[in-house]
Parts: C-alpha cells; sequence; structure tokens
C-alpha cells in the first residue's frame, strides 16, 4: 500500500469508527436497558469492537509506515495526503493537507499505539455503564482530531485538530454530566483552554500580515518556516510568544494549568489518553513544530525555558501533598509538561520530544494503573483509604511500581534517560537556574512517586472492608497495563546517553527535522555530563528513600509529614492558590459585569432613549397616550407616509 | 434596456402573491399555501444559486422602465453580497412557517410572508427610494407579529424598537431625498439610482458627506444592532413569537450590515476608511458587551439574545476592518449566523416547552431525559462558540484575522469575544442539560421524527458549510475582492497582488 493511502487509514479510520459509534450512541441514547454489574449488552460489544478495530487500523497502518520510512533515505521519510482546499482568505488559502515526516510519525505512534492500548482497556473499565456507546464516540473522535493535530500542513488545520481534541476533552471531563461539578469540570477545562487559543489565533494572523507584503501570505507550516527567518527578531519573539500562549492553555503551563487537575472529573481511561499521553503535549509537539519561529527568537525560548522550570517545580510541590490519587498524577503530568518545555527551551527539541515519547508511556502506564486500583476498589480514590494492595493485585501492584519508578527517574528506566537528557541539555544552554530547578523537581518527583507507591501498596489495609473485596481486572484491563509497562521501561534504550555507552538513535531519526545542530548529542565534555547524571541519580534516589519510608510504615499519615511544615503543606495542597487568585482577579469582575455593570449600563441607555421619546412626544401630545399608542400610531403613519409618498411620486411624473 | 422578468423578480412577487392568498384562505390552508410558497422561494433561490457566475457584477438584472418612484428606471438583481442573504430568506421563511405550527390562523402566515418579501424587496432593487420603501415596509410586518402574537411583555418591547428605528429611518429618508435632488439639480430629473447617487454625492463638500455617512450609518446601525443602539433587542426577540424571531435574528439583524456594505460606504468610501476605526471599536464593544449581558443571562431566549447581538458585533468588525478577509469573513458569517441562530432559538423553544419554563434556573439535567435535544443543543452550540469544522469558525476566522489588519488590538479585544462565547453558551448548556434531573422533571418526549426533519437538516448544513465553505465563498469572493478596492485604492497593489495563488 501506498504512502498515502496508509495516511488515509490513519486518520480516517478512527473517524470512521466514531461517526458508526456515534450512531450506535443515539439509538441507544433512548433506551434504558437497565446493566447488570460490569457486563457488556449486546451494543455495547458492537462499540467495543468498532470502537477498538479503528484506532487498530490506525496503528497498524502507522507501524507499516513507521517500518517503510526507516528502510528509506532520511530525506524521503514524507508523505503527504492532499484533501484539496478548505477556504480562501484574502488571496492565501488554506488546504486540507496532511503530512507525516519524521516528527509527526513519532507523535502519529504514540496517539495510535498507546491510544489502542488505552482504549481496549476501556472496554474492561467501562463495561457496565449506561453511556458506553457515547464513550467511544468521544474516544474515537479524539483520536481523529488528534491526528489531524500532529499530521496538519497547515497552522488553520492544526488548530481544527487542537479545538477537535479540546471539545472532546470538554465531552470526556463532562461525560458523567448528571454530576453538576464533573460538567463545569469540562466548562472550565474548555474556557482555559480558549484563552490560550486567543493567543494562538493572535500569533497566526501576526504571521499570516508579516507575509502579506511579500504577496506570499499563508499559514502554510512550510511556507512560513522559511519566511520567519526573514522577521525581525522582536516580531519573531511576539510570534513565537503568542503562539506559545497556545501551547500554554494546552499543555498546562502556569497560570492557565488550573483546568488540568480538575479535569481528573473525567473517567480514568480519559485522563491517560487526553490529559496524559496526547492532547497535553500537543502544546510540546506544536513549539517543536514551528522550530525555526523558536530558533529564530531566543528571548521567546528562554521564557518559554524558564515558565517550565517554573512550572514543573511548582506542580511537583503541589503532587507531593495531594491525597486523590488521580490528582497526584495530574499535577505530576503538569510537572512533566514543565520538562518538557526545559527542553525546549534549551533548544534542544529532540529531547523535549523525546521526554513526551517516554511520558506517553510511563504516564499512561501510572492513571491506567491507578484505574485497575480504582476498579478494584469500586470507585475509591482517596489514598487515605488504600494501602495494602500489593498483595491483592499482583499483576497492577508491578505495574503501578514500574510507571512511578519510571516518572521518579530510577535507572534504567524510560524516564531517567528522557530526564537526564534534558537537565544535561539545560546545563549545555548555559542556564544553570533550570538545572538546579530540575535537580530539585527530580527529588521531589522521585518523592511524590514512592509516596503514592507506598500509601497505595504498601503496609496494612487503612480500611480493612474495601481493601478486602478488591480483585484484579479482567484481561482487557491488564493485558494493556503489560505492555505499558514493557514501553516505559524500554523506552529508554532509543536515546541511551553516549556516557553510558549508549547511541541516540531517538535523536538521529528526528535529526532530519531539527536543524542537525540542535540535535542534542554532540557534547564536548561527556566527564561533565556524567557528573550531572550521578547527581541527578543521588538525587532521585534520596527523594524516592524519603517518600519510601516516610509513608511505607503502618499508620503513616497522608497530610504533612513533618508538623512544623503543615502551614506550607496547607499551601502546597491547594495548588498555592492559583486558582483562587485567578477566580478573583479574572472570573469575579466578569461575573460582576455580567450582573450588574453591563445590565446597568444598559438601564442607562433605555433611560436615555426614554428621555428622547418624552421629548419627542411633549412636542406633540401628552406622554402617556403617545407611549401606549405609540405603536400603532406609527404603524398607522408609516403607512400613510407612504402612499402620500408614493401618489406624490407617481403624480409628479418624475419631475 | 434588460429583461424585465428574471429570477430575482419572481423571488420578490412570489411571497406578495402567496400573502394576499393565505390571508383569504382558512388557517390549515393557509399554512400549506404558505408552506407551498416559501418551498418555492427556496427553490428560485436555487436555481439563481445554479445559474449565478462567480462574478462581482450585479446578475439576473431586470430593469423596468419608469417603474421607479418618479418615473426612474428601477433595477433589480443579485450579486455576492445578496446571493445567499436571499437564499437564507427563503430557507428561514420556510422555517418560520414549519414551526408556527398548525394553531396559528390565516393572518399570522400572511404576514409571515410579507415579512419574507419585504426583506427580499430590501435584498434585490438596486434604487434607493424603493429600497426604502421596502425597508420601512418591513417594518411593518415584524410589529404586527411582535404585537398581535407577542408574549405578555410585548408592549414594553415595542415602544424602544419603534423610537430607534423612526429616529434611523428618517436620517436615511433625509439622506435619500437630498441626494435624489441633487441629482435632479444636476440632471434636471430625479434619480435614486444607486450607481448614479453615487457618481452625484462625490461633489458635496466634506461636511455634506459627513453627515449623509452618519445619517445612514444611524439607521442601519440600528438594525444590526450596534452599540450603544441595541437596547430594544432583548425585548423583541424574547417577546416575538419564534416564528418572527427566527426571521428578525435570522435575517432582518443582517439587513443591517446589508445596508452598510451596499449602500453607507460604496456611496462614501472616503468616510467609511475615515470612520471605520471607530465603528470597529463600537463593533468590538458590543461584542464584549453582548457576550457579558448573555453570560448573566437567566433567560434562555436573553441568552441567545444577547448571544445574537454579539455575533453581529463580529460581523460589523469584519466589514470596518475594510480588509478582503474581514469583509469575505463578515460576508459568510451573514449567512452562517442566520443558520445557527435560527436553530438555536427553535432548540430552545422546543427544550422550554418541555421544561414549561424559560427560566434557566428551572432547567437541569436534559440530557438524561432528552438525549437527542441535548445533542442537537450541543451541535448548535459549539456550531456558534466557533469551532473549527462547524460553520461558525470560517467565518469567524477571517473577520478576527481582517480586524488585526485594521489594528491588532481591534484582533486582541474582538478575539476576547471568542472566550466570551464559549464561556456564555457552555454555561447555557451546563444550566440546561447537565447536572441532577431538576423537580418538576422536564415532560414530554424527546425530539422525534418531526422535529428531527426541522433540525437535522439545519444541522447537516452547519457541518457541510463547515467543510467546505466554499460553496457559498467561492460565490462571494469575486464581489469582495472588487468590492474592498474602492476602499484602498493605493494600497491595494501593495496588500492584495492578483494572482499570486
Amino acid at each position: 500500500m501506498s504512502h498515502v493511502h496508509l495516511l488515509a487509514w490513519i486518520l480516517f479510520a478512527p473517524l470512521a469508527a466514531a461517526v458508526f459509534n456515534g450512531l450506535l450512541a443515539l439509538r441507544s441514547a433512548r433506551v434504558t436497558v437497565p446493566v447488570e454489574g460490569h457486563h457488556l449488552r449486546p451494543i455495547d460489544r458492537a462499540v467495543a469492537g468498532i470502537g477498538v478495530a479503528g484506532p487498530l487500523v490506525a496503528t497498524l497502518a502507522a507501524w507499516t509506515l513507521a517500518i517503510d520510512f526507516l528502510g528509506r533515505d532520511r530525506s524521503l521519510r514524507l508523505t503527504e495526503l492532499d484533501l484539496g482546499t478548505w477556504f480562501t482568505m484574502g488571496q492565501a488559502h488554506v488546504s486540507w493537507l496532511f503530512r507525516v515526516d519524521a516528527l509527526s510519525l513519532v507523535m502519529v505512534l504514540i496517539v495510535t499505539t498507546v491510544g489502542t492500548l488505552i482504549h481496549l482497556y476501556s472496554v474492561g473499565y467501562m463495561a457496565g455503564d449506561q453511556g458506553f456507546p457515547r464513550f467511544f464516540t468521544w474516544l474515537n473522535l479524539f483520536t481523529f482530531a488528534m491526528l489531524v493535530l500532529v499530521t496538519a500542513r497547515d497552522l488553520v488545520v492544526l488548530f481544527l485538530g487542537w479545538e477537535g481534541v479540546g471539545v472532546c476533552s470538554y465531552l470526556l471531563i463532562g461525560y458523567w454530566f448528571s454530576d453538576a461539578a464533573k460538567a463545569a469540570a469540562g466548562l472550565k477545562a474548555f474556557v482555559v483552554n480558549r484563552i490560550g487559543d486567543l493567543g494562538l489565533l493572535l500569533g497566526m494572523f501576526l504571521l499570516y500580515w508579516s507575509m502579506v507584503p511579500s504577496g506570499q501570505a499563508s499559514l502554510d507550516i512550510d511556507l512560513l518556516s522559511a519566511h520567519v527567518t526573514k522577521l525581525s527578531v522582536p516580531l519573531a519573539t511576539l510570534a513565537a510568544v503568542l503562539l506559545f500562549i497556545g501551547a500554554m492553555g494546552k499543555s498546562a503551563q502556569v497560570p492557565l494549568h488550573i483546568w488540568l487537575p480538575d479535569a481528573m472529573a473525567g473517567p480514568t481511561p480519559v485522563s491517560a489518553l487526553i490529559h496524559a499521553a496526547t492532547m497535553v503535549t500537543a502544546g510540546v509537539y506544536m513549539v517543536a513544530r514551528m522550530h525555526p519561529l523558536y530558533h529564530h527568537a531566543p528571548a521567546a525560548l528562554a521564557f518559554i525555558g524558564s515558565l517550565g522550570a517554573l512550572t514543573a517545580l511548582v506542580a511537583a510541590t503541589v503532587a507531593c501533598t495531594q491525597t486523590n490519587i488521580k490528582r497526584v498524577i495530574a499535577w505530576s503530568t503538569v510537572s512533566q509538561l514543565g520538562y518538557m518545555f526545559m527542553g525546549l527551551g534549551a533548544g534542544a527539541f529532540s529531547v523535549g520530544i523525546y521526554h513526551l515519547f517516554t511520558h506517553a508511556f510511563f504516564k499512561a502506564l501510572f492513571f491506567l494503573s491507578a484505574g485497575a486500583v480504582i476498579h478494584a476498589l469500586n470507585g475509591e480514590e482517596e489514598v487515605g483509604r488504600m494501602g495494602g494492595l500489593w498483595s491483592k493485585l499482583r499483576i497492577t501492584g508491578p505495574a503501578f511500581v514500574i510507571a512511578a519508578a519510571a516518572n521518579a527517574g530510577i535507572p534504567p528506566l524510560s524516564g531517567f534517560v528522557s530526564k537526564d537528557a534534558i537537565l544535561v541539555a539545560a546545563w549545555h544552554a548555559h542556564q544553570p537556574w533550570w538545572l538546579a530547578v530540575g535537580l530539585l523537581t527530580a527529588g521531589m518527583t522521585a518523592f511524590y512517586s514512592f509516596r503514592l507507591v507506598a500509601l497505595v501498596l504498601a503496609g496494612p489495609a487503612r480500611d480493612k472492608h474495601l481493601v478486602e473485596h478488591a480483585h484484579e481486572a479482567g484481561w482487557t484491563m491488564t493485558v494493556p497495563l503489560l505492555l505499558l509497562a514493557c514501553g516505559a521501561v524500554a523506552a529508554g534504550a532509543l536515546e541511551w546517553p553516549h556516557e553510558l555507552g549508549g547511541t541516540l538513535w531517538f535523536s538521529a531519526w528526528l535529526e532530519p527535522v531539527f536543524y542537525p545542530s540542535l540535535a542534542h548529542g554532540v557534547h564536548a565534555n561527556p566527564v561533565v555530563d556524567l557528573i550531572l547524571t550521578a547527581g541527578s541519580v543521588a538525587v532521585v534516589a534520596t527523594g524516592a528513600a524519603v517518600g519510601w519510608s516516610l509513608h511505607a510504615r503502618p499508620g503513616a499519615p497522608t497530610g504533612s509529614p513533618w508538623t512544623p511544615l503543615a502551614g506550607v503543606w496547607q499551601a502546597m495542597r491547594r495548588g498555592w492558590f492559583v486558582d483562587e487568585a485567578l477566580e478573583r482577579a479574572l472570573v469575579r469582575p466578569v461575573v460582576f459585569s455580567s450582573r450588574a455593570a453591563a445590565p446597568f449600563l444598559d438601564f442607562l441607555l433605555g433611560w436615555m432613549a426614554k428621555g428622547v421619546v418624552g421629548g419627542l412626544s411633549m412636542a406633540g401630545r401628552g406622554l402617556a397616550v403617545a407611549q401606549s399608542g405609540l405603536a400603532r400610531h406609527y404603524a398607522m403613519a408609516m403607512l400613510a407616509g407612504l402612499v402620500v409618498l408614493v401618489a406624490w411620486a407617481v403624480l409628479s411624473g418624475g419631475r | 434596456m434588460g429583461e424585465t422578468l428574471t429570477l430575482p423578480v419572481w423571488m420578490l412577487i412570489l411571497p406578495f402573491v402567496a400573502a394576499a392568498v393565505a390571508a383569504l384562505l382558512p388557517a390549515r390552508a393557509a399554512r400549506l399555501a404558505a408552506g407551498a410558497a416559501m418551498l418555492g422561494e427556496l427553490g428560485l433561490g436555487a436555481a439563481m444559486v445554479r445559474s449565478f457566475r462567480d462574478q462581482a457584477e450585479l446578475q439576473s438584472v431586470a430593469t423596468w422602465p419608469m417603474l421607479g418612484l418618479f418615473g426612474t428606471n428601477l433595477r433589480l438583481g443579485v450579486d455576492g453580497l445578496s446571493l445567499f442573504l436571499l437564499v437564507a430568506g427563503a430557507a428561514l421563511g420556510l422555517l418560520a412557517v414549519v414551526v408556527a405550527g398548525a394553531g396559528r390562523p390565516a393572518s399570522f402566515h400572511a404576514w409571515l410572508l410579507l415579512f419574507v418579501g419585504t426583506m427580499a424587496g430590501v435584498l434585490l432593487v438596486q434604487d434607493l427610494l424603493v429600497f426604502y420603501v421596502f425597508w420601512e415596509l418591513m417594518l411593518l410586518p415584524a410589529l404586527v407579529l411582535l404585537l398581535l402574537w407577542g408574549d405578555s411583555d410585548r408592549r414594553k418591547a415595542t415602544v424602544p424598537f419603534v423610537v430607534v428605528t423612526l429616529v434611523g429611518s428618517l436620517a436615511m429618508l433625509a439622506v435619500i431625498f437630498a441626494m435624489g435632488a441633487e441629482a435632479h439639480a444636476r440632471t434636471g430629473a430625479w434619480n435614486f439610482d444607486l450607481d448614479a447617487l453615487a457618481g452625484v454625492v462625490t461633489t458635496w463638500g466634506p461636511d455634506a458627506r459627513c453627515w449623509a455617512f452618519a445619517g445612514l450609518i444611524l439607521a442601519f446601525a440600528v438594525k444590526i444592532p450596534l452599540f450603544p443602539l441595541h437596547f430594544w433587542l432583548p425585548a423583541a426577540y424574547t417577546s416575538a413569537p419564534l416564528p418572527a424571531v427566527i426571521l428578525l435574528s435570522g435575517l432582518m439583524a443582517k439587513l443591517g450590515t446589508y445596508g452598510v456594505l451596499r449602500i453607507a460606504m460604496p456611496l462614501f468610501p472616503e468616510q467609511a476608511v475615515a470612520w471605520s476605526p471607530w465603528l470597529a471599536a463600537l463593533a468590538v464593544v458590543g461584542i464584549l458587551h453582548g457576550a457579558v449581558l448573555a453570560l448573566g443571562a437567566r433567560d434562555v431566549r436573553t441568552v441567545l439574545a444577547y448571544s445574537s447581538f454579539s455575533h453581529l458585533g463580529w460581523i460589523a468588525l469584519g466589514i470596518f476592518s475594510l480588509t478582503a478577509e474581514g469583509i469575505e469573513g463578515a460576508l459568510l458569517q451573514q449567512v452562517g449566523h442566520a443558520l445557527v441562530t435560527a436553530a438555536l432559538f427553535i432548540l430552545a423553544a422546543w427544550a422550554s416547552e418541555r421544561q414549561g419554563s424559560t427560566q434557566l434556573s428551572r432547567f437541569g439535567g436534559m440530557a438524561a431525559t432528552h438525549p437527542w435535544l441535548a445533542a442537537a443543543l450541543v451541535f448548535s452550540a459549539m456550531a456558534s462558540a466557533g469551532l473549527p469544522g462547524l460553520n461558525g469558525f470560517v467565518g469567524e476566522f477571517l473577520i478576527l484575522l481582517g480586524a488585526w489588519g485594521l489594528s491588532p488590538w481591534a484582533a486582541l479585544f474582538g478575539g476576547l469575544g471568542v472566550v466570551l462565547g464559549a464561556a456564555y453558551l457552555l454555561w447555557l448548556l451546563q444550566r440546561m442539560l447537565y447536572g441532577p434531573v431538576v423537580e418538576p422533571a422536564p415532560s414530554g418526549r424527546d425530539i422525534g421524527v418531526r422535529e428531527l426533519a426541522v433540525a437535522l437538516p439545519l444541522l447537516a448544513m452547519m457541518l457541510l458549510f463547515g467543510i467546505r465553505p466554499g460553496l457559498l465563498l467561492d460565490r462571494m469572493k469575486p464581489w469582495s475582492d472588487a468590492y474592498v478596492l474602492r476602499f484602498h485604492p493605493a494600497a491595494s497593489q501593495a496588500a492584495l497582488p492578483t494572482g499570486t495563488h
């Protein structure tokens, strides 16, 4: 099969599945056949088959394409699918043009492979839910939108995928919509993302108008890439920052991160797929995709890296204090996204993408194994009622530990390799502060990862009754766990550091996309790298040991482990009050104007209009009479006026 | 001299004839006749789209010698600006008749047809005095529908509506007569033909042109409505019967922006260029003010009314950007918004019927009890919020892109409407559809086959025009490309090089 056909299958197999399941969902929405236990109704079986088959076909096509690419020359690793024009703007036009190159293929492989596993997992996890067909519709549609996002060659088409994943995220966060709080979490996610989207839009506008004088205005990424090097640096910096504001929303960077922890209201497979492995990394991808622009705007890169470092640190502190199992992992995701931006900010685009790649495996695994724990405990998410699950969950338990260890950066797991690469890149970019923050955050990451492992799995059960009935999930859930665990362990081999005797295959793969000079790899001094690696391993080991030992003993507290810290602990627990601050600074003024200021303004306008009416009427007859009959009188007067006008015109005969 | 009976002429005559017939029939037959007439009107519209050539010029021109007032030649025709507004008028007319239901008397249908007919007249005639006649006549069915069949607040709604319209219309009439008189003074004959007047007014001094432009803008701004002339809108939109609201919000509002594009700006291009930043600023204020009011509104119809106000601000912003991109977006959005606003008002009316209230505090959990209705509402709200892939996006994108061409600040503040728009639409959905099912629970069945027959074509078109906006835009583009050159005679060479595809 030709490359173009493979690309078509990758894109449209999930879309076809979404359409089929959508029809089934509509059909079944009004039929309330009671579901007994965790069983699949006949319609659910059909939905599950279609729902998994769609992404599976895309996965097979993607791997076929990848294998074929590997056998080709670097310059030939490219394929495009052209589906004509979407719309025209001025003299330019936007095309339905989809393209897979080395970078897009990495994203496609993540989205399809991890996505298929999560779809399979969902069959077990969502079994017995009344809205099963609806769930798979949104999940399939999400996969399609995400694939559009990572293969689009035009920024506007990318934006279609970008908003498409956003709306699927909204619908899936609020999937259990009968709970108003869950639906509201979806609303919050969408609106906060829209703030970022505005930045992205403005960035596009700036780039478009900067091209207009050349007569070649376009938002095609390839044309833009050639054009941006001719921009003045301040203009390029502004465009880069505006686009990055979009990335801040989607990829949850401070202060637009506030939606992501609340997004945990969605079912756990959604958290794994959308809010860990794929959608939230769209911002990282977009910045990497626009790398010529960012390369041309060093100040913007410095801003991105600094904000990434800040986000990594802040989110890690919050993750240390959470007691809801999903929220720990959510804040961890925010923190890891910060690392990715730190890598990009250092100019090491392939390293940032590599962390995105490993993170997709270990964070999806983290969420799915947490989901298996929640599933085993009948929906319990508070770690305060867990503990003692190691002996009960023989597959989920080890999977959870592997995920936590990879997240913490324990060698030789994949998380260690990619995080180490970022720290090294920060050092080589002459950003000692990023390195310091990165090291500190690495220690905290290890701390909260093993705190979570200890609280969930170790020791005696805190809630004996709950844990007693815990049971391992069925094969649809455990098989994805096993496969993702393999990925989380082995993905590190693709970029095993030079100084430890490895080869940087991943960077080499991306080299044709990013400038060879930017690919991390050619370091002058392996000794420095080795020292950095040793230092980070030491910090991680310390963090992990402290996190484990404080929480593994019986009766370990889920709150602050040290009394003097209690105050700060509370602040961290509440996310440093960013949510509250934004609520006061932004939401309340808008609500106030919507309820009071704007209606009052309209009242004033209406009052003034009445004054005008009064003035007009006084000239004529009494106010009351005129007002009550004004409309009718006006209608009459108007008709009469028209009659006179027409009569005059006709009689005057044109003179 | 040209033809006298072209498709546009039939489109103009049909609604009036049908109205006269419907008025004489019993109610049931009148409804059938009205529906058949609107179907015929839609068929004529489709035929017109088929025969339309993608060019800037006025097409299917019919010239009626001596039939214009004062014996001038009356021209009718259609171009990229009016083509789809006419078709939308026919479609909305059909929709209005269908959703009017069987309970309405014959006169109701007759007035609906008159409303459609007068609006078709506004869109078709190229003679300013006849334009004015239709413009004023259009108000009559609107008022009658509001006063005779509106709900209890209708009187409160009528007064401000009439007053601002009156003031605006008087200003327009004065300007039109002044121009006609100028033509009379120069040539010895009254002439109100648009093309002829464009040459006439160039001899006026700057002050006179300024006042004339202001008068015209005032008349059109009332209809759009442009901030701060919007205060009549919420009461009118919420107390008028549903079929009238569909026509008011779906088409009559766009006749305001149509008038700006067709009459005010081409007659006074220098004033348009000079004033456009200020008018664009008013449009932006309207976008934000409307969105904020929609956020705070407690009645589902009020939310949609303010939403309509806010969306018309987008269209005005695109026009006043005076860029090719912005005007293309405005043309597209004129048609796109007609579709979305009609769908939202209809769906909201069905939901309110089942809930027994339009107060949002009485709603809750409808997604569980009426999943299909909920799905249709979510879909339409997403189209309204400008989700790419549905029909609101391309228009809004082009408008904001054009606004950046005028001033990045216009794009920034106008763009805040993107955020607020998502906020008020999702907040509306949240209160209507989500959360626990309220007591008393919404009654009645979910939407069935009959309602789907109304809703599905609308939803399908939202998707179709979202993915293939070229179906509309390609017809409009030659017109708007030629149009925008009038305002940038010098800059156009640099900004709009031809043939760079």
